[in-house]
């Protein structure tokens, strides 16, 4: 049985790269994309198990990213964790029961509370 | 002449009735004193001679009776003197004298006497008038024996000389009464002259009381100088004014006027526009703002009457603008419209009309919010971009150091390059911390310069060293032309450096990877100029003006897309301004950009 393999969307590279190490440390396959194109690129390919994304991304906001991402047919259920800057003026209920955000953290945050959300989220299976 | 007489006023009737009962008392006067001192004498005589005359009948009818023709002769001589008249005689019924005062007559025909004759008691008298002037007065007196006439008695009488003394006399009382009669006339025409202000009122008054209706003109201004006079031209005048009614109603009319001229006054002065509509939404007024903001072609006054309606579309979701029994309720509202060329943002109240207790008439108050939605807009922006580059370089910071902290082994290469990161992401969150700042003084106008003798070169290569690394990851060419020497020059280091280095970022930030930088520094006509060179986005031509302006970001999604706060330019500005010099820009869109900094020297 193979890691997990997770998809991180984020374009702040240092962030990217803490998080590619941290998850590579606690046993995950990590992909990295730097924009939503990218990342939906390999999401078509690629059949996630879980993907982390930050809400700002430069072109496209991280709500529109994952309506697209919806479309894909493997990805309908994947489960989302967000990173966001933004605090009040997120639509929280659309993100969680429409598109599927399974947490939503605001930075700066805690490298080791999304491990074990992670953790958590792959744990459980999927619930809509 | 009698016609004229009618239309006498009052006092002109008074002066006339005056006159003529002067003029006829005085003529009373005249006349019944000629004729009374006239007849006076006159019936004196008269009683005289009749008296003598009645017994000389008496006596004349005893002789003739006696047919004593000696006696007649003899009584009619007696008679004649004794009563010293002219002559006396007898005269037969058939005309011959039978006795006369002078002999030689009897016996000849009685003459014809000419003359006025009256009748004095049984005597007849009358007064034959003489060449010399004077008069003899006749009196005849007829004699009868039962029905038997025997004759008649006549005397001569020389009319007195008291009667020519008035007969003369009543010459000069013409004359004497002309005095008189004069100074009535005089006296008549002071009066007219003293009451013909008084005719002249009256005559007004008179015609204003027939008038059918009466105007300013149903009055005149009366010549003269009396004090009447005065008063009546005074309050003419004083009537004539325009729309005159009492004194009070006029003041209270005027006080109204201008209140009302004040209050429209007022609403035209607003630069909100104020709109009253009925109770079909039809406009019934409309102040020069409102009437400016919402008039088509054509003349304002067009837009009374219509529709609100039609000019602003009401949004749908406000039910009280819809439904009318709701039409009490206040209702606050923003629409967005075209406005000549440009967008604008209205934000409009209605309400209803106090004094209107139905509220079916309302009033709406418009404003225009466009710029303050823009600046809204803008700082919601700014706050967005601020909120995410404090805490984009945090999380980081975070991240790094909770992971360095928890990590159990961790080669101490890696160690280095975490807590590197934590390091500039700190300085990088310092460095946004000072922008905010400064944004802050410049807001307040505080930001001040600190100018030190300042080291050009060091201060270039610096902001070079803090650029290179965004330029080396987007591999980016940089060029850089410095002069050997430098002119000796006093700047805020820290804020021109800053100043440089927003340049130079922009310049790395916006230019895409493997495009080109340079930087050109050059002292020319004692101006130090410093040009920034990119093969980047550009910018396009109406965003240019704009750049400099704070939190403006271009909507051109290449340059969205990086992060920014649109502060970087305007701060430079302002730096570069406070040291003397300009910052301008030449661009275009799709090939690059040049900035250029010049600093006057010395």
């Amino acid at each position: 049985m193979s890691s997990p393999e997770l998809l991180v969307l984020e374009d702040n590279v240092p962030m990217a790269q803490v998080l590619r190490f941290s998850l590579e440390r606690a046993g995950y396959r990590v992909c990295v994309a730097s924009s939503a194109e990218q990342a939906l690129d390999s999401a078509r390919l690629i059949a996630f198990d879980l993907i982390l994304t930050d809400q700002q991304l430069p072109g496209m906001t991280g709500t529109e990213f994952l309506t697209r991402l919806r479309d894909i047919e493997h990805h309908r259920a994947t489960p989302i964790l967000m990173l966001t800057a933004k605090g009040l003026e997120l639509d929280v209920p659309r993100l969680r029961l429409e598109l599927g955000v399974r947490e939503l953290f605001l930075k700066p945050f805690s490298p080791r509370e999304v491990l074990a959300a992670i953790q958590n989220t792959l744990a459980s299976p999927a619930s809509a | 002449m009698l016609g004229r007489a009618i239309q006498l006023g009052l006092p002109r009737r008074v002066v006339v009735h005056f006159l003529l009962f002067a003029v006829a008392s005085l003529a009373w006067v005249g006349v019944s004193l000629w004729f009374v001192a006239n007849w006076q004498l006159k019936s004196e005589l008269d009683g005289d001679v009749l008296r003598a005359m009645d017994l000389g009948v008496r006596q004349a009818r005893l002789a003739m009776v006696s047919q004593d023709s000696h006696a007649l002769q003899t009584l009619v001589e007696r008679l004649r003197q004794e009563n010293r008249w002219r002559f006396c005689t007898v005269v037969s019924p058939d005309r011959l004298y039978l006795a006369h005062s002078q002999p030689e007559l009897v016996g000849d025909p009685a003459g014809i006497h000419y003359g006025d004759t009256v009748v004095r008691r049984e005597a007849k008298r009358t007064r034959i008038p003489q060449d010399d002037g004077t008069a003899l007065l006749r009196y005849e007196s007829e004699m009868t024996m039962g029905e038997r006439p025997l004759g008649t008695l006549a005397v001569g009488v020389d009319e007195p000389a008291t009667w020519h003394t008035l007969k003369r006399f009543s010459g000069y009382v013409t004359p004497i009464l002309i005095v008189p009669l004069l100074l009535v006339l005089v006296g008549a025409y002071r009066l007219d002259r003293i009451v013909q202000p008084s005719e002249a009122i009256e005559t007004q008054l008179r015609r204003a009381a027939v008038a059918a209706a009466l105007s300013e003109s149903s009055l005149h201004v009366i010549p003269g100088r009396s004090a009447a006079a005065q008063g009546w031209n005074r309050l003419v005048g004083w009537l004539s004014e325009p729309r005159h009614v009492t004194t009070h109603e006029r003041l209270a009319e005027v006080v109204q006027t201008r209140r009302q001229e004040r209050t429209a006054e007022i609403l035209h002065s607003l630069p909100d526009g104020v709109v009253l509509t009925d109770a079909e939404g039809r406009l019934t007024f409309l102040n020069h703002t409102a009437t400016a903001w919402l008039h088509e072609e054509g003349p304002a006054n067009q837009l009374v009457g219509r529709r609100l309606s039609e000019f602003l579309a009401f949004p749908e979701e406000e039910e009280a603008l819809w439904q009318p029994e709701l039409r009490s309720r206040t209702v606050i509202f923003e629409i967005k419209r075209l406005h000549g060329e440009s967008e604008q943002v209205l934000r409009i109240a209605r309400f209803p009309l106090r004094s209107d207790a139905n509220g079916n008439n309302h009033v709406w108050s418009l404003r225009d919010v466009t710029q303050q939605k823009l600046a809204d807009s803008m700082r919601d922006q700014f706050l967005n971009s601020a909120t995410h580059e404090l805490r984009t370089p945090l999380a980081n910071i975070k991240a790094y150091a909770e992971t360095l902290a928890l990590t159990e082994v961790l080669d101490v290469d890696n160690q280095k390059e975490f807590c590197n990161i934590i390091n500039g992401e700190a300085t990088r969150l310092a460095r946004f911390i000072d922008d905010l700042l400064s944004i802050s003084s410049m807001e307040v106008g505080s930001l001040l310069l600190v100018r030190q003798d300042v080291d050009l070169e060091r201060l270039f290569r610096e902001a070079i060293l803090k650029v290179r690394p965004q330029m080396e990851q987007k591999r980016l060419s940089f060029e850089s032309l410095l002069p050997e020497k430098y002119p000796r020059l006093r700047l805020d280091k820290d804020k021109f450096v800053v100043a440089l280095i927003n340049i130079l970022g922009n310049a790395a930030k916006y230019t895409p990877e493997e495009g080109r930088v340079a930087l050109k520094v050059k002292c020319v006509d004692r101006v130090l100029r410093i040009d920034v060179e990119d093969t980047g986005v550009g910018i396009a031509a109406d965003e240019l003006p704009h750049i400099w302006e704070k939190f403006y970001r271009s909507k051109d999604s290449a340059v969205q897309q990086q992060s920014g706060t649109g502060l970087g330019l305007s701060l430079a500005q302002e730096i570069v301004r406070l040291h003397g010099g300009e910052i301008t820009v030449k661009s275009e869109p799709g090939k690059g950009s040049t900035f250029t900094i010049t600093l006057p020297l010395g």
